[in-house]
């Protein structure tokens, strides 16, 4: 090591060229570091966030429009395996969702009305009462009238409504994702 | 010494853990009260066969805890057992009676049950013993029900088939004469349901008022023929022979005399203003 | 014995450890933590050593447990019907998770009555409770991995809770369910959760926790008049630790002493009790699911559902938020003065209020009289006691009150659904044209009674208001309208 003095007005030139590899070194190690940390994070947070990739729409068959299946006025829980999901889900993929069948129109096509199970209140499942014509959701009581309208209990809104159509004979819905207060089924605007 | 009190304890220390130890190990063959029992996994509803789980969740509501003393009629009436037809029965519990505060249960027509678990509730009440095939062990979606003499026992036992003097269960093709029936019904009928079906006062109360409007638009005239022929022997009401609180020379009525007690009760509900139903 | 001792010379020599860890075990706490009062300081390490049992029945259960949407189930029968005492680590991890819980929240209120998160300690004190958030939060992730409908359904009551946030509400739905729908990546989730980040969160905070322990020492016990003050406390602490006892002895036997009874406890509770659930296999379209979250979170459940559906939305999203605050705040709101709670009486009372409201409320979420009975109406007997003092048209009218779904909400003699009154006796409070307006028209605006104008046929009305109206108590009259002469009533 060299003697400093402290009255010098400069410092030696050694020390002030190694400061300034030093700083190169911090510098260059600061820079390294950044870009290491950003090429591990972005793909990093990237896959993180891949869960709220936009769905593609699918479409379920629910089978030839017949008076067994979808009889006139009446509300049916049918049943099929959500598409959206995994091939690994097993039974958690099976999705119900309540089909009516407001019979035809003016221009002699069939009209329909289905709901998702989930109650727009806390998404728990609601059932089906034919007696009474109303859905009851059995955690906070909410109640639905047939039309998904909602009739008493905490429920903010409705039931949430599916996107059909009809092809070839057939109903098809879109196949439901988990419904949620600001993220329904269907534009509602 | 820290050593020493370590050791000491270690022992005494052991052998409580020794029993639980035990305990813990003779729990994987004897049974620990902890320890689940298969036979007592949680059945989804859908897939319930046992038919006091079944009448408890679905019929005891309305038709009573054993089938009996509930508002509805009873299930559990040696006579009702003995004389529905079973294919009745099962359209019965499927599809309701429309109009009437009888549900539909089956899947098919909206309710909870499948067509095996109303097969069920058939053969008990119709006391049918049966035996309940599963295939889904074998890889099929199939679990059927077939009538066995050495299956199960239906609870509320077996029943003697209907002696050919019983009226029958189903309604007559040919309409009822309500003038008759009114005769039968102030022979039968009119000492505890009043002149008339009005009723019978008593304590300030009017009991027993079957003319009414409301009473009779919601009720079929199946259930009425069934009432007459069963009685409702848990509610003090006597069967279609039986003549206690009735005329002296009460003779047990006939099938011919049920159908035209049936058509003078319709007769008077379509005499009321709700009778558009 | 010699070869031993020289193992243990040569291991030190590496290891060190009677220059670091002997100390810690040695180092002297005030001798008052010692004495009697010193069972009031069990709390702690009691939960520690139940931590030590859910990891070692975790990694246990683990060993089977598979975490897939389509085997999650049948493996949990494995581990009650087929491993041997698959059953019993089943029961032993939720009952030694509920006895944490326990001893976590009694170790908080302890430190809150006593003082002792004032200074030095506030940041013991506030990673203390993150440690709490995170044993919520193994409960709330562990009840996900017992995937049965309740599992289900409580992920779509949590996705919908998570759904009510404004503008990114739908994004967290996606990233807390893995996907559009509740499934295999959920769980995937859950289980990740459970096993990695929380744990790895849970034992990173706690080696702060105890470090900070160390560090800043057990208070003493509490003595009235014994004011904290910044400026003088290390000092008199440090006279304190002067007198003061190693940890290695009285102290740490009654923590060794609690700590195996806790266990003993957990361990005969899940041999008498065993396993909970899994209480169906996790199809949503199966009927009947009644979901019910665990038991730390009844008491939010119960809150819910008795908060008027306006401020539903803030006690779900805000309320939480806050409470949590409240609690890091705690040490910094009041970091000297008196310990004692003797001389503390908004402390002692805030504690008493706080434990009778969460009493109160996980009562009610248990419960949950606000939950409909979906079966009543087919299930629940007509009492036979009204069968038998009834009209036919009164009977009719039973028939109707089941048939109509009326039973699922109100109960007749306590057996029914509770979220509508007991209609026992209601003969005597509403006369027939209330009646028919209340069942026609519901709770006006929309509250707790859907409006049956539509849903009930006349004759069915009819029906029902004679048999309504027949519910009194023998002797009772009938209600009677205030509006209609007096002679009425007399005349019967």
């Amino acid at each position: 090591m060299s003697e400093i003095s402290s009255d010098s007005p400069d410092p030696p030139e050694n020390l002030t060229r190694r400061t300034f590899s030093q700083r190169l070194l911090l510098g260059i190690t600061a820079v390294v570091g950044l870009l290491a940390t950003v090429a591990f994070a972005i793909p990093f947070v990237g896959y993180l966030l891949g869960a709220a990739r936009k769905i593609p729409v699918r479409w379920v068959n629910l089978g030839p429009i017949d008076d067994e299946k979808f009889p006139k006025d009446q509300t049916r829980l049918v049943t099929f395996d959500n598409p959206l999901g995994e091939k690994w889900d097993g039974m958690t993929a099976h999705t119900g969702v309540y089909v009516r069948n407001l019979g035809k129109d003016r221009g002699n096509r069939d009209q329909f009305r289905i709901f998702a199970v989930n109650c727009a209140h806390l998404g728990c499942p609601v059932s089906w009462f034919p007696q009474s014509g109303l859905f009851m959701c059995p955690c906070h009581g909410g109640v639905y009238y047939e039309n998904g309208e909602r009739a008493s209990g905490p429920p903010p809104r409705g039931l949430f409504e599916c996107v059909w159509r009809v092809r070839a004979g057939s109903l098809e819905v879109q196949a439901p994702h988990f419904p949620t207060l600001h993220n329904t089924l269907k534009d509602e605007g | 010494m820290i050593a020493r009190s370590f050791k000491s304890g270690s022992r005494r220390c052991l052998s409580p853990l020794c029993v639980v130890f035990a305990l813990l190990i003779a729990g994987c063959n004897a049974d620990l009260p902890g320890k689940p029992n298969p036979k007592e996994r949680p059945i989804p509803a859908e897939k319930v066969l046992a038919f006091d789980v079944l009448y408890s969740r679905n019929c005891a509501g309305c038709h009573g805890k054993d089938g009996k003393q509930g508002p509805a009629p009873p299930l559990n009436d040696p006579l009702f057992r003995a004389i529905v037809p079973a294919d009745e029965l099962e359209k019965v519990v499927s599809q309701g009676r429309p109009g009437t505060p009888m549900a539909a249960f089956a899947h098919r027509n909206g309710g909870s049950l499948t067509a095996v678990q109303v097969q069920v509730l058939v053969n008990e009440i119709k006391g049918v013993r049966y035996r309940i095939v599963d295939e889904r062990a074998e890889g099929k979606a199939n679990v059927d029900l077939v009538a066995d003499d050495e299956g199960i026992m239906p609870k509320w036992g077996a029943v003697a088939p209907a002696a050919p003097s019983i009226p029958s269960y189903g309604l007559a093709k040919t309409n009822g004469n309500d003038a008759h029936g009114a005769e039968i019904f102030a022979q039968a009928c009119a000492s505890c349901h009043g002149n008339n079906g009005k009723g019978v006062v008593k304590d300030g109360k009017r009991l027993n008022k079957i003319n009414d409007p409301a009473f009779l638009a919601l009720i079929s005239d199946q259930a009425i023929r069934r009432i007459i022929i069963t009685g409702r022997l848990d509610l003090k009401m006597p069967d279609y022979s039986q003549s206690q609180g009735r005329v002296d020379d009460f003779q047990p009525l006939t099938s011919t005399d049920i159908t035209d007690l049936v058509a003078l009760l319709a007769s008077w509900r379509r005499a009321s203003p709700t009778a558009a139903e | 014995m010699a070869w031993l001792r020289y193992i243990g010379r040569w291991l030190d020599a590496r290891l060190k450890v009677s220059e670091s860890i002997l100390p810690m075990l040695t180092h002297p706490i005030p001798r008052g933590a010692a004495g009697p009062m010193g069972w009031w300081y069990i709390f702690g390490s009691a939960s520690l050593t139940l931590l030590i049992v859910q990891i070692l029945t975790g990694i246990g259960l683990a060993l089977v447990y598979v975490p897939s949407g389509g085997e999650a189930y049948e493996s949990l029968l494995s581990l009650d019907y087929e491993q041997p005492l698959g059953w019993f680590l089943r029961a032993l991890h939720y009952y030694a998770g509920s006895g944490m819980m326990v001893m976590v929240l009694l170790h908080m209120t302890q430190v809150f009555l006593h003082g002792a998160y004032k200074y030095p300690r506030e940041l013991t004190w506030v990673v203390g409770v993150m440690l709490l958030l995170c044993t919520l939060g193994m409960f709330f992730t562990g009840q996900v991995l017992r995937w049965d409908p309740d599992a289900y359904w409580g992920l779509a009551v949590g996705g919908s809770m998570a759904g009510r946030v404004p503008l990114i509400g739908p994004w967290v739905v996606d990233l807390l369910l893995g996907g559009p729908i509740i499934g295999a990546n959920t769980l995937s989730r859950f289980f990740t959760l459970h096993v990695f980040i929380i744990p790895g969160a849970l034992l990173g905070l706690l080696a702060v926790h105890l470090w900070l322990v160390l560090k800043c020492g057990i208070s003493s016990p509490p003595a009235p008049g014994e004011k904290v003050d910044p400026n003088t406390y290390h000092a008199e602490y440090e006279k304190e630790l002067e007198k003061g006892v190693p940890f290695l002895g009285e102290a740490m036997i009654k923590d060794a002493l609690v700590s195996a009874l806790a266990v003993i406890v957990v361990v005969i509770i899940a041999a008498l009790v065993g396993p909970k659930g899994p209480s169906g296999p996790p199809d949503p379209t199966l009927s009947g699911a009644n979901p019910r979250p665990e038991w730390p979170f009844l008491w939010l459940f119960g809150l819910l559902s008795l908060s008027p559906p306006a401020a539903e939305t803030f006690i779900m999203l805000v309320f939480p938020l806050l409470m949590i605050g409240a609690l890091f705040a705690v040490p910094f709101v009041s970091n000297r003065g008196e310990r004692a709670p003797s001389r503390r009486p908004v402390a002692v009372l805030s504690v008493i209020l706080i434990a009778t409201l969460l009493g109160i409320l996980t009562y009610q979420g248990a419960t949950s009289p606000w939950s409909p009975v979906m079966t009543a109406w087919s299930g629940d007997p007509v009492p036979v006691r009204i069968v038998e003092q009834s009209t036919p048209l009164e009977l009719q009218g039973a028939l109707v009150f089941q048939y109509k779904n009326c039973r699922n909400c109100h109960a007749l003699d306590g057996v029914g659904g509770m979220k509508g009154p007991d209609l026992t006796a209601v003969g005597t409070r509403l006369t027939p044209g209330q009646l028919i307006d209340q069942v026609s028209n519901g709770t006006p605006g929309g509250g707790n009674m859907p409006a049956y104008g539509k849903q009930i046929s006349p004759a069915e009305m009819t029906a029902l208001v004679e048999f309504l109206t027949s519910l009194r108590p023998a002797g009772q009259p009938a209600a009677r309208d205030a509006a209609a002469p007096a002679l009425h009533g007399k005349s019967q």
